[in-house]
């Protein structure tokens, strides 16, 4: 039932990542992309609808995340207390500024909201990899299962890790590119004219950078975790997870030379969820890796009681079968490019 | 380190109060943009559509307020309260997710609908739009006030090996009696506030003459659900909010009403400062008696030390006597059993036949143990029934019904 729920939490993150992953990239790119007011509004159009649904993936696995592990959810939650405080300034910045623009239309104020928008989506980006590089390289857990990380120490792999060190913030600048890519083949593929171009030219620019920092980072996990090689070697079929990867960054660059918008966008989410599912099952059976790995929280030493993530697993599915029809319908209304009219709102007059 | 936890504290406190403004508000106004677009779809009148928009509007930036102050408090669940949430984390997490999956996907999907496709969608889509969108908001209430009702009071759940909490009923935590009172209470306070904000932008529309025509419909919408909102806040839901709380929780009970000692017949102080120091309230503007009427419908009924006309009965939780009794019995709660009739199950599970058999053990008890038995407020979980109520443990399979248990503190 444990490992179930790992997989389930870990599929609902991947979900996370692929949609809010390509608003946080637009927002990204905003600045580089979109030059003039209405070719801003149309990044903004382009995600306005959907932002908040995205979001919620991230609160509903966080949530998930509590029920099935919650001593996962303590350790992490209060190891990673600073960069938390910093992620959640930039996610109210981030929704602030999206909403003052809307609301308040004054050439004074968007050049600021245009920039904390930009700024807010990018050190997010930055931060979600650094997190994910945290877990991957483990964290400095004792007996009490408890850990405190302070921001940086000395940017070195030793015993006393601060959040960032020169492998997390790999991880982090690899995360960003990734998802300014994401992005961009999102706004390329909504909007129209100008903006799409640009759009399009960025996420190629970012696809080199990609592929090159992939291939390090990759490299460079086999070493620091040895329980990812350990997996791949235990179960060779783990390896249909970096081969969507592969095939989804490949995919990439293919189809935008094809100038196929949709299928590039959909590539770069094969190639998001191929790397997010690696990871996940690399450090598999732990969900949170200690630097001594004795007192690494595995999903066994970290679930909850059984009958709950039973009972859980009745609800889950039902839920996530609606979530998924919702998600389906909405997109479906705002399929197609945007258009950016006078009032934003759909409204009839 | 207790200058680390007032911090946590107060920071918690601002969290969940500052959010808390956004989500009563807008889950008023789901109610009255529901009540909008009805009477848009049924008259065919414009008016009721161009009025929805408006509050649409107003709705949809709180609600933006809301989710984003919200989500700093899912992280302060982790952030401040680790331990706790290590510990109860199977439970409480039971009804958070849930509130994600269910109610979360549901409203921002529809929000987004509802907000930007009213061309779209046409008339009727447009009212199922908001419809769910209210359904949404109003589900994600109730789960939040249950998974507070479990912290208020706990069901459905067993105490592991290390001390780990674990669900053991579903049911018993969702439909657990203080949520569902505490639920009603609750959603009828946010349509007043929902209520209150409509009538007054509307009435001051009106005073200065500036679309009437919208004026008239607000404070008519407004005063309207707010007045039958009102009446029935403070009654049936108020009351027996207050009677659980009188119930379960005597200590609250007196500190919400500044009662500083049992007192029979005991007044309800409708102004005072509490003086801790002295355990007096100041400046008291007081009502005789009408605190032990409303709680037990008694004018004498003693308030304070749990013996009013009904009696508490905590019930299997308490596994090992000695979990439940403080020998000094300070800062405690009594627990009483003057019901004539009583079930205990009779498995050892029960704590007040735990109790008993300890009680005779005098050195287990302080000497006031001999008549009461005192039970660590900490440690009383469980229901409390009213008089006469036979008490059904449903998860225990030995189920028969003995007359005059728990007869030591029955005296």
């Amino acid at each position: 039932m444990g490992t179930i729920w790992f997989w389930l939490v870990a599929i609902m993150i991947t979900i996370y990542v692929l949609l809010d992953g390509f608003d946080l990239g637009a927002g990204a790119i905003h600045l580089l992309a979109a030059k003039t007011d209405e070719e801003r509004r149309q990044v903004l159009a382009s995600i306005g609808p959907v932002l908040d649904g995205n979001e919620v993936w991230l609160l509903a696995a966080g949530g998930t995340l509590y029920f099935a592990f919650p001593a996962l959810y303590a350790s992490a939650f209060s190891g990673f207390y600073l960069p938390l405080m910093i992620v959640l300034w930039l996610l109210i910045l981030r929704g602030a500024s999206i909403e003052f623009r809307n609301h308040i239309q004054s050439a004074v104020w968007d050049p600021l909201w245009d920039f904390l928008f930009c700024t807010s989506s990018l050190l997010l980006a930055v931060f979600f990899g650094a997190a994910l590089g945290n877990v991957v390289r483990g964290v400095p857990l004792d007996a009490s299962g408890y850990f405190f990380e302070p921001l940086w120490t000395n940017f070195r792999l030793d015993d006393e890790t601060g959040i960032l060190d020169w492998y997390t913030i790999l991880v982090g600048v690899l995360a960003l590119l990734a998802l300014m890519m994401h992005g961009g083949l999102w706004v390329q593929m909504k909007t129209s004219g100008e903006v799409s171009r640009r759009a399009k030219r960025v996420a190629g620019r970012a696809w080199w950078g990609v592929v090159a920092i992939t291939a390090i980072v990759t490299a460079l996990t086999f070493r620091i975790q040895p329980q990812v090689k350990e997996n791949f070697t235990t179960w060779p079929l783990g390896f249909v997870f970096p081969v969507l990867a592969v095939a989804g960054i490949a995919g990439v660059i293919f189809e935008l030379r094809k100038h196929d918008e949709r299928k590039a966008f959909f590539a770069s989410c094969a190639y998001l969820a191929g790397m997010l599912t690696s990871v996940v099952f690399g450090v598999y059976p732990m969900v949170l890796p200690a630097r001594n790995p004795v007192y690494s929280l595995t999903v066994a030493t970290a679930k909850a009681g059984e009958y709950g993530l039973k009972i859980g697993l009745a609800w889950w599915i039902i839920g996530i079968i609606l979530a998924a029809g919702y998600f389906t319908y909405v997109y479906r209304s705002f399929a197609g490019k945007v258009a950016v009219d006078k009032d934003s709102h759909g409204y009839g007059d | 380190m207790g200058q680390a936890l007032d911090v946590h504290r107060l920071q918690f406190a601002f969290t969940v109060t500052f959010h808390y403004i956004f989500p009563q508000l807008t889950m008023g106004l789901a109610l009255l943009l529901v009540y909008l677009k009805t009477k848009a779809l049924r008259t065919g009148d414009e008016h009721y559509n161009r009025a929805a928009r408006f509050w649409a509007r107003i709705f949809g930036i709180n609600f933006a307020l809301g989710v984003v102050t919200g989500i700093p408090m899912e992280f302060q669940f982790g952030t401040n309260w680790a331990a706790f949430s290590k510990a109860a984390g199977g439970v409480i997490g039971q009804t958070l997710a849930m509130e994600g999956v269910f109610s979360f996907f549901l409203e921002s999907s529809f929000l987004g609908l509802f907000l930007f496709g009213e061309k779209r969608l046409g008339r009727i889509g447009h009212w199922v739009a908001a419809f769910l969108v209210f359904l949404g908001s109003w589900l994600s209430g109730y789960l939040i006030v249950a998974t507070d009702a479990w912290m208020q009071r706990p069901t459905g759940y067993r105490v592991g090996a290390h001390g780990e909490i674990e669900l053991s009923s579903f049911w018993q935590l969702l439909l657990n009696k203080w949520a569902l009172w505490q639920y009603a209470h609750n959603m009828l306070g946010a349509v007043q506030t929902g209520c209150f904000v409509m009538a007054g932008v509307g009435a001051f529309y009106l005073l200065t003459q500036r679309h009437e025509n919208y004026g008239r419909t607000f404070v008519r919408a407004g005063v309207l659900v707010g007045a039958a909102a009102a009446i029935l806040q403070l009654f049936p839901t108020g009351d027996m909010q207050g009677k659980l709380v009188a119930y379960n929780q005597q200590p609250t009970l007196a500190a919400m009403e500044g009662l500083f000692e049992s007192q029979e017949g005991a007044p309800l102080a409708i102004l005072g400062q509490p003086d801790v120091e002295k355990r007096k309230l100041d400046n008291p503007l007081e009502v005789p008696n009408m605190l032990s009427f409303l709680t037990y419908r008694q004018w004498r009924a003693n308030i304070g030390d749990g013996s009013g006309s009904t009696a508490a009965l905590a019930r299997k939780i308490v596994r090992v006597a000695m979990d439940a009794v403080d020998a000094d019995g300070l800062c405690a709660a009594p627990l009483h059993c003057q019901h004539r009739r009583m079930d205990d199950r009779g498995t050892g599970a029960a704590a007040v036949a735990d109790l008993r058999i300890d009680a005779h053990c005098k050195r287990n008890l302080s000497a006031r143990g001999g008549g009461q038995c005192v039970v660590h407020a900490d440690w009383v979980h469980g229901d409390v029934h009213d008089p006469g109520d036979p008490v059904a443990v449903p998860d225990l399979s030995r189920d028969r019904t003995r007359t005059g248990t728990g007869k030591s503190s029955d005296r």
